[in-house]
Formats: structure tokens, C-alpha cells, sequence
């Protein structure tokens, strides 16, 4: 990987931080907290593991760090059949919410009144290759 | 319907405030949709965007190719034995993936 990029080349890291994506029901512009729903343990030692590996470089002096930081990045779930393949996807874990609730949440998504929203806190982090 | 990644494009706003992509070859490895790429290749020379899920890469070629995007190109393949020439990219974006 180091060696396709230029000298003084920018590596680009982003991904989820190993925190549950916050779930709110979205409608006339204000948001109702419903739950969360968590990485599976997979996903979660995936985050871990290149984590890790990117301390390694850097600690290695491979790399320089230029800046890391943070953004909410949101998904917005605008049918049943659009949380219900967000679900099945194998690296989801746990969904913490009242299923009822969600139910009825739901209802008001596939009528377009509201659209189910889920909130990501992303790591974003950026590094100069050492020449 | 399908649902909505980042609808208010703040990935690319941050990404953007983080580096400089114009005229600039970028890879992308684990690129999924490839929404990403496609973003940045309307500054960047070229984006050579790689996923190992065959089914999304024909996704994103498809999107790119709808949205007139000439400078990406997408690859099958798992990105840890990659083999491209050295220092062929100025950019290596990636995501959830090392």
C-alpha cells in the first residue's frame, strides 16, 4: 500500500467510529430519538484493526499526520424495504429500539410523511507520506 | 427506493477540507458504491476506484458511466494483493478497509 502512492502523497483514512449509528424518526424538519443500532462484532474489530494499523504507520514513520477529525454522516432510510436491507446486510449487529415503535415509525416512512434517519459519527484522518 | 448515504455530502466536504484533489490521481480501495470516487473525480485527472464485491463495483461503473464520468475506472479485486506500479497515485483513499 505505501508503495503506490507518490512521494509526499496523501493517505486518506474514514470510516464509522466503533459507536453505534444513533436512529431517529425525521419529520417536519425535527428529529425523534428511536434507538440505536450497533456493529456487529466483526465490523467493530474491522474499525479496531485499521485503527491500529494506521498508529502502526505512523508510529513507523511511514507516515506524518496531517490532521484527523470528525463529521455526523446520516443515512436516510426512506422505505420499509430500505431498513429492512440495511438489516439483513451480514455486518449489522444489534438494532436497540421499541420494535412496536418502529413499527409505527415505519408506516409514517412508507406514506412519506417521515423518513427514518440514522446518524454516523465518522473518523476521518489524513497523512503525508514521508519521503 | 433505495436508501440515501450521506445525503447532505459532508463525506466529500470533509474529505475536501482535509486534502487537495484536484488534477490529482486518486485511489480508492473499498470504495462500495463508489459514491465517493464519483464525487471526487469531477476535480480529480483520474480515480481508479477498488472494491472485492463484484456487485457493487457493476453498480458504481454503472452510476459513473450514467453521471458522464470518464476519468473512473473499477476494478474486482480484494485489496490486500493489490498489484499496481509504485507510486502511481497521489491520493490512496481508504475506507473501513487498510
Amino acid at each position: 500500500m505505501h508503495g503506490w502512492l507518490r512521494p509526499a502523497g496523501t493517505l486518506i483514512v474514514f470510516q464509522p467510529l466503533d459507536e453505534p449509528m444513533a436512529l431517529a424518526v425525521r419529520r417536519m424538519g425535527k428529529d425523534r430519538p428511536m434507538g440505536a443500532a450497533f456493529h456487529s462484532a466483526e465490523a467493530g474489530a474491522d474499525i479496531r484493526a485499521v485503527h491500529r494499523q494506521v498508529v502502526e504507520l505512523v508510529g513507523a514513520g511511514a507516515f506524518r499526520v496531517i490532521k484527523e477529525t470528525s463529521a455526523a454522516l446520516e443515512v436516510h432510510f426512506r422505505s420499509r424495504n430500505d431498513w429492512t436491507e440495511y438489516v439483513e446486510r451480514p455486518k449489522t449487529g444489534e438494532i436497540s429500539v421499541d420494535f412496536d415503535d418502529l413499527a409505527l415509525a415505519l408506516g409514517t416512512v412508507e406514506r412519506g410523511e417521515a423518513l427514518l434517519v440514522g446518524t454516523e459519527e465518522t473518523f476521518f484522518g489524513a497523512y503525508e507520506k514521508e519521503e | 427506493m433505495t436508501r440515501l448515504v450521506d445525503p447532505q455530502a459532508r463525506e466529500v466536504e470533509t474529505l475536501i477540507a482535509l486534502a487537495s484533489f484536484a488534477g490529482r490521481d486518486i485511489l480508492e480501495l473499498g470504495c462500495g458504491d463508489g459514491r465517493t470516487g464519483r464525487r471526487l473525480s469531477e476535480m480529480a485527472r483520474s480515480v481508479l476506484a477498488v472494491d472485492s464485491d463484484p456487485a457493487v463495483i457493476a453498480k458504481a461503473e454503472a452510476a459513473a458511466h450514467d453521471a458522464g464520468r470518464k476519468n473512473c475506472r473499477y476494478l474486482v479485486h480484494d485489496s490486500h494483493d493489490l498489484d499496481l506500479p509504485p507510486e502511481s497515485a497521489d491520493v490512496a483513499l481508504f475506507s473501513r478497509s487498510l
